[in-house]
């Protein structure tokens, strides 16, 4: 598969359809994010582990405004870019997506209900599953689901590596961070105000990446309680993060008439 | 159009984390964790994700300086490095290699460390070389080269997840180490079992299944204990003690008047708490004991060490997987600046300077006579300053008028040197005293190897050029001793200095740069090209032959609290700052979460003295007094009080005691006696 993704990357290169591509490079025993300037570093490139290839695009993008970029996407970076674009972070127009499916290895492991892009480049596509732990709760009483989660996040460690890994957070000034909202310097955070902040913050943006959890030292199941979120908010108002590029995400839309009627 | 991102190591604490330094076209824009890195496997704590930011600080020492006429002027390289030559040179000559002493730098790495060892002993002539190891596991060191014949963590980190009891003790893991404590988060939801011993209600207690408070100064009195009541329920493990062990029948009969009543009443942990911990550690398989600097900084630093060597043989827990006595060393290369002979009384590779051998080894491998003498510690070395007997002293990346004992004192030591050099990468409260400074490149701007807390040696990548015109340490030191006259300092990278260093020391004989690659480095002792590295040590055999257990007695801390100083003050870190703050205290992140110091109070001692939470108090000791805000907590005992040092403006230090363990000269930064007073206006 990797040897697919390196033929059509070089041939993009060669053919100048991009001047570079973003994706993973292994070196040194090690994988991470690189951008392909040239033909020759191309037999260094891999598509796995996943990294938030698009957290670092709306930098790449602002140092190189006129660049033609490429970009190696799963169906949650296909997602985030949708989100991303709807904000005004990434430029579409000046992005070649490279479409990955997720093996079913993949699958498995981020327990993913939509692991492949719009369009698969490379890769077969592998049906979805969901969440597991999302039923367990939903069977939960509410006393118990509020232990499970005081539980969950008495291990946070507020190394804010849930926000500084999601690319879809892009507040300049993180209200996280500012002490009229959650006391500063505590280990863990106010419980549930922290996580309950970020948790509505990214409610109509939330793609589902998992990049959060992948990146929580606690392993507290973010994933968890943003997904019941989200299909909150597709039965709430039909919404679905990452769907459509012209949706206008709920949380930011300005209403003239009367309230969004629930679906 | 260039985007990379550089494998290296958080320089931060002793973890060893795989981190990427994001590169933008030759600029630092930010950090990835690496998510194939088997300690942090894509996680970082909150020092680690903003580890970009100080190194683009507009306060980086971009140029040397040098003091005239009483001010701190701009000078060039040439300039610099030729008055210090010389003037070490002069000190020498003029009073004897032992006027001059060095701090060698656990932030820096080992290849600057082997260098700065090689300067002092090769061209200055002395052994006063020693670094800030000394103040927080000098005893390990010491404590467990007596027991074990090895001063390291014996386990490796990925082991915790599977043991069966990790008792852990003076080591506030998740805020201090915590990636470690991310592991330990997984054991615990695979089952295993966690006893937290700790004079502070630490956010591990949350996760604990016993849980005990006990009084600072009192660990050989409960360590003691605990062996007691094993030995008396049977459940010592008798046949690694008879195969692999001696002294027990000392230690047998000096435990036996440590009853749970006698240990009640000296540390306050009760019986019944007492009896269920020993039991649940000596019945596990597989036990691993987890400490750090509560154990270690204390007058009997050493016997408390030995005390949880004692227990680890007891119950036959050293030598297999999972088990061990782990102390966790809180700087990056804490462990690397020891490896290498960053000590006043060992060549690379824990060689000690008083054999005949070795000194004829080191002679032959340098090419000049040295001393065999052992050299001044940290203490030592500013005790000797204030009496005139060291002259000169030159400081790398070190910060001792914030990390040791008795501020005033440093101060008043470090004015009365003829010379004090600093090196570093910010002006210090060390380097504000400085006749010369010169400017380092910092962790991101350098090659080299860092060492981590469980042995681990792993490469570090340059991937920005230095600031300013500063210059990577091991260049700076080798400038210097070129200018002296001497040979033996023309490497050309970091690679070469490390080829040396393998071939002088055999724990570090098969590492190279070639074999490190950038996923987790190599684990010493790797003493050939072919050794895979070593996950845990005294595999069948204590690298000394048999483990030795040493009879202790228990003995109060050097200060007690009394009628005018009546709490039992202790000092540490906290999850968002770092040692001195030099970095920490520049990364906006971190100052938003805690701007200053503070002192924890328990809620009945503020009541009697009329203290709120949040109001600013005066703590004072028989060293000297400091303002600071009161933070009342239950998480701390009554009659004791808590400071992070890392704040100058309410430094811990000034109030600390530096009265030291006669074996490894580590001073009592965890107990000394303090008072706290209402600030009345």
């Amino acid at each position: 598969m990797d040897e697919k993704l390196r033929e059509l990357v070089r041939d993009l290169l060669k053919k100048g359809e991009v001047d570079a591509v973003l994706s993973l490079k292994a070196f040194e025993g090690c994988v991470a994010p690189h951008l392909f300037t040239s033909e020759d570093e191309v037999s260094s490139l891999v598509s796995s582990p996943k990294y938030p290839v698009a957290l670092i695009m709306p930098m790449l993008q602002s140092e190189y405004p006129d660049a033609k970029l490429g970009v190696v996407v799963r169906g949650c970076d296909e997602r985030t870019f949708v989100e991303l674009a709807k904000r005004g972070q990434v430029d579409l127009d000046k992005l070649v997506l490279i479409g990955l499916a997720c093996t079913s290895e993949d699958v498995e492991e981020c327990k993913c209900e939509l692991p492949y892009p719009t369009k698969i480049d490379i890769g077969e596509k592998v049906e979805g599953v969901t969440n597991p732990e999302m039923e367990k709760i939903g069977e939960m009483g509410m006393e118990e689901r509020l232990d499970y989660w005081a539980y969950q996040f008495s291990k946070c460690i507020k190394c804010y590596g849930c926000k500084n890994a999601c690319p879809l957070c892009i507040c300049e000034s993180c209200i996280l961070e500012e002490k009229d909202w959650v006391k500063t310097g505590d280990v863990p955070p106010e419980f549930p105000a922290f996580h309950l902040i970020r948790a509505y913050h990214t409610a109509d943006r939330c793609v589902d990446c998992k990049e959060c959890e992948k990146a929580c030292p606690a392993h507290i199941p973010l994933t968890t309680l943003y997904g019941m979120i989200r299909k909150d908010m597709q039965e709430l108002f039909g919404y679905r993060a990452g769907e459509d590029v012209k949706k206008k995400p709920p949380l930011v839309t300005v209403l003239e008439d009367s309230a969004l009627e629930e679906a | 159009m260039k985007y990379e991102n550089v494998p290296t190591i958080c320089p931060y604490c002793g973890c060893g984390c795989g981190i990427f330094l994001q590169v933008l076209d030759g600029k630092l824009v930010g950090v990835l964790p690496s998510k194939t890195h088997p300690i942090n496997q894509g996680t970082l704590c909150i020092k680690g994700w903003n580890i970009h930011h100080f190194v683009n600080s507009p306060d980086r020492l971009k140029t040397p300086l040098m003091r005239k006429n009483g001010n701190l002027e701009p000078v060039s390289w040439e300039e610099a490095l030729s008055f210090v030559a010389d003037k070490l040179g002069k000190i020498k000559k003029e009073s004897g290699p032992d006027s001059l002493a060095v701090l060698a730098s656990a932030k820096c790495t080992n290849e600057e460390n082997y260098v700065i060892q090689k300067f002092t002993r090769a061209v200055l002539g002395t052994n006063n070389v020693d670094h800030c190891a000394r103040l927080c596991h000098a005893s390990t060191v010491t404590g467990l080269v007596g027991s074990f014949g090895s001063g390291a963590m014996t386990n490796s980190v990925p082991e915790f997840l599977d043991a069966d009891c990790i008792l852990i003790t003076g080591s506030n893991t998740l805020e201090q180490h915590p990636l470690i404590g991310s592991w330990l988060l997984d054991a615990k939801e695979k089952g295993t079992k966690f006893i937290v011993i700790d004079p502070r209600e630490i956010p591990m207690v949350k996760f604990a299944d016993m849980y005990l408070q006990f009084r600072p100064g009192s660990d050989v009195a409960w360590i003691n204990g605990m062996m007691r009541i094993i030995i008396e329920e049977g459940l010592e493990d008798k046949e690694f003690i008879g195969e692999r062990t001696e002294g027990y029948e000392e230690l047998k009969k000096v435990v036996e008047k440590y009853t749970p009543d006698f240990v009640e009443k000296v540390s306050g942990i009760s019986e019944d708490q007492l009896v269920q911990a020993a039991k649940m550690f000596a019945s596990a398989e597989k036990g691993s004991i987890i400490y750090s600097m509560g154990i270690t900084q204390h007058t009997t630093g050493t016997d408390n060490v030995q005390s949880i060597a004692n227990l680890a043989m007891l119950t036959g827990n050293v030598g297999r997987r999972s088990t061990g006595v782990n102390p966790l060393r809180g700087q990056n290369n804490v462990q690397g600046a020891c490896d290498v002979g960053g000590l006043p009384n060992v060549y690379p590779g824990y060689q000690v300077v008083t054999v005949e051998d070795n000194k004829k080894k080191f002679e032959e491998a340098w090419g000049v006579p040295l001393d065999d003498k052992v050299g001044l510690t940290i203490v030592e070395m500013l005790n000797a300053a204030f009496e005139g007997k060291v002259k000169g002293m030159f400081i790398v990346g070190e910060n001792p008028m914030l990390s040791d004992p008795d501020i005033n004192h440093v101060k008043e030591s470090l004015q009365i040197l003829d010379l004090l050099v600093v090196q570093d990468i910010f002006m210090t409260e060390t380097a504000e005293l400085a006749d010369v400074i010169l400017p380092a490149a910092s962790y991101a701007e350098k090659d080299g190897t860092f060492t981590a807390t469980d042995r681990r040696v792993q490469k570090l990548r340059k991937a920005i050029e230095p600031i300013g015109d500063a210059r990577v340490d091991w260049e700076i030191i080798c400038d210097i001793a070129k200018r002296m006259g001497a040979d033996g300092f023309e490497f050309s990278s970091a690679s070469e200095i490390m080829d040396e260093l393998a071939s002088v020391s055999p724990i570090y004989g098969g590492i190279s740069f070639d074999r490190l690659g950038s996923n987790g480095g190599l684990l010493w002792p790797c003493p050939d090209a072919e050794h895979a590295g070593t996950e845990f040590l005294h595999s069948g055999r204590f690298t000394k032959g048999r483990g030795s257990f040493t009879a202790i007695d228990f003995i109060e801390a050097n200060e007690l609290p009394d009628d005018e100083y009546p709490f039992i003050l202790s000092t540490g870190r906290m999850m968002f700052h770092y040692h001195t703050g030099t970095m920490t205290r520049r990364t906006p992140v971190l100052v938003t979460e805690v701007s200053t110091g503070f002192v924890e109070i328990h809620p009945d001692d503020a009541e009697k003295l009329s203290i709120a939470d949040g109001e600013m108090v005066k703590v004072s000791s028989r060293r000297g007094e400091i303002e600071i805000p009161a933070q009342v907590t239950d998480k701390i005992r009554p009659g004791m009080i808590f400071i992070p040092f890392h704040f100058a403006e309410c430094a811990a230090n000034i109030l600390t005691n530096p009265a030291l363990d006669p074996k490894a000269k580590i001073p009592e930064l965890k107990v000394c006696s303090a008072k706290v007073e209402k600030i009345t206006v």
